[in-house]
């Protein structure tokens, strides 16, 4: 088993006892845990906030267009430089990505992307 | 080695390491030792703690203290008042939140607290023992403030800074205003709950006496002279409202010195101003339980280690949301959640006897100016080592040339959004 499968499969088994909820959250908290980031995780749990990545209990559909589900990580982390550097407009995204470190958004990344 | 180091390793070490991948028995997930965490107050600020300790150790006991059946949510209260919306969009069930998530929930009211045996004193008498205590306790006014308006006061003249009856009083009184009637709306000096929040609301009441009341006017009384997002509020009201809406500086009327509740009248120190409806935001202060157990200084808030946000009186107990004193981020429903993330992280690796991870806290947030444009202000905070305080990282808000119609369709998504990261639903 690759190590991001055994990991995906901690997260799982973890995640049946939480009803109605987020796979990804625990899912990242572990991947956090072992690439030595969980600073970078607290950071991604306020993206949350906006983004919440929660699945409709009631309708079964994703909040959008502002679940991150699905995403690249690496894809993820040009979108966010992108913004920094005013290379890609937002309305908000460029003004919280302007106070990201690199190691921050590719810790955010890491944590929030490549979902199911 | 630094703390956070040392907060890796422990992680490292917990039994999520790589060697030990389909290990579900890790401290950080499953939680050893004791773990009794309690949050008291149901708001965004404790609900998101209680739910985001479970989701981070699903083995941790939590128990939520709040009387309240269910929560009604002060962001989007204002579209209520102005009619846009009714006030069941805003209302969340604690019981849902318990069952799915399993926290114990305890409906009372917590009176005080006996610090030394770490014990919560409910209003029938009855204790409740904790390890870690987060308090979310949300503001109470400062009913000595003004002249005329305390509790009785605001029975007939809303304040509607707390949502439910209240909201649906000021709602109410808008609705039977005559056409030509003065809406006036008092705000207090920072720091306040909600800095853009009166210009929300005076924005919404224009858009709605704008289409049923059109000769009447809005009044700001302001005890500032600037405010949150003013570009882009003033350049929206100039757009949208014209001479309707008129902001007054307290350059211009200086001291709020009375209020006539009877008469619906306030005076400054320089004129006498009556309304139809008036809307007095009283000065605030920490939640009445943080106060009555030495949590707050001098300011009547509570200082906090934003690091943890534990208490300097108390290492037992963490205060997060309106309460407690995280300047430079604002006291908003956004800053809430993001501290109980901070606090639920730190509260977990705090019982097991490690350091907290690094800190790095967001805020936003959306003022609606009419009912499908709005503009937003946005924050990252970081922890300055050199003097223990959040420092900004970003700062930025909605230009005055934004493009208001398709912030006001993000503002609807991040309202159910950010109501499920809370609530779960």
């Amino acid at each position: 088993m690759s190590r991001q499968s055994k990991t995906h499969h901690v997260a799982r088994s973890v995640a049946k006892s939480v009803r109605f909820t987020s796979r990804a959250i625990v899912f990242g908290l572990s991947v956090t845990a072992n690439a030595e980031n969980l600073d970078t995780s607290l950071a991604a749990l306020s993206c949350l906030g906006c983004h919440a990545d929660i699945e409709q209990p009631a309708t079964g559909r994703l909040a959008e267009p502002a679940s991150l589900r699905g995403l690249d990580v690496n894809a993820m982390v040009s979108v966010l430089r992108d913004y920094r550097e005013g290379k890609r407009s937002g309305t908000v995204m460029n003004r919280i990505a302007a106070g990201l470190k690199d190691a921050d958004i590719e810790g955010i990344a890491r944590f929030l992307g490549k979902r199911q | 080695m630094n703390p956070r180091r040392r907060f890796l390793r422990l992680l490292a070490a917990s039994g999520l390491g790589w060697s030990l991948g389909g290990c579900v028995s890790s401290r950080y997930l499953r939680g050893t030792g004791p773990g009794r965490v309690v949050v008291v107050g149901g708001g965004f600020g404790g609900v998101t703690a209680a739910r985001y300790l479970k989701l981070m150790n699903p083995a941790l006991s939590v128990t939520l203290v709040e009387p309240r059946d269910t929560y009604f949510s002060c962001p989007g209260s204002n579209e209520a008042i102005a009619g846009l919306s009714g006030l069941g969009t805003l209302e969340r069930s604690y019981a849902t939140v318990s069952r799915a998530f399993d926290i114990k929930k305890v409906n009372a009211q917590a009176t005080h607290l006996d610090r030394p045996r770490r014990r919560i004193v409910l209003s029938d008498g009855s204790e409740v023992p904790y390890d870690r205590l987060i308090l979310s306790p949300g503001i109470d006014f400062r009913w000595d403030a003004i002249e005329g308006y305390d509790e009785a006061a605001s029975r007939t003249v809303p304040h509607a800074w707390k949502a439910g009856p209240q909201t649906a009083m000021l709602a109410r009184q808008l609705r039977a205003m005559p056409d030509g009637g003065r809406v006036l709306i008092t705000v207090p000096a920072n720091p306040y709950r909600c800095p853009p929040g009166p210009y929300e609301r005076a924005s919404l009441i224009a858009c709605y006496l704008k289409k049923h009341k059109p000769r009447s006017k809005v009044l700001i009384l302001d005890a500032k002279t600037r405010f949150s997002k003013q570009p882009a509020f003033e350049q929206a009201w100039r757009e949208l409202y014209g001479d309707m809406l008129e902001w007054i500086s307290s350059e211009k009327q200086g001291r709020l010195e009375r209020v006539d509740a009877a008469a619906r009248s306030v005076e400054t120190e320089f004129d006498t101003f009556r309304a139809d409806v008036l809307n007095v935001i009283p000065p605030q202060k920490a939640g009445a339980l943080a106060e009555v157990s030495g949590l707050t200084d001098g300011s009547g808030w509570c200082p906090v280690d934003p690091m943890s946000f534990a208490s300097p009186f108390d290492s037992a107990i963490h205060v997060i949301g309106d309460a407690c004193q995280a300047a430079p981020m604002p006291k908003s429903a956004f800053s809430a959640n993001s501290q109980a993330k901070v606090c639920a992280a730190a509260v977990i690796a705090s019982l097991a006897g490690e350091p907290p991870p690094e800190p790095l806290l967001i805020n936003h947030c959306y003022s609606l100016v009419a009912p499908d444009e709005a503009i937003s202000i946005s924050g990252v905070y970081g922890y300055s080592w050199n003097d223990g305080q959040l420092a900004t990282r970003s700062a930025g808000e909605t230009p005055p040339d934004g493009d208001r119609k398709r912030e006001a369709a993000y503002a609807r998504i991040w309202q159910r959004n950010f109501r499920a990261d809370v609530f779960g639903y």
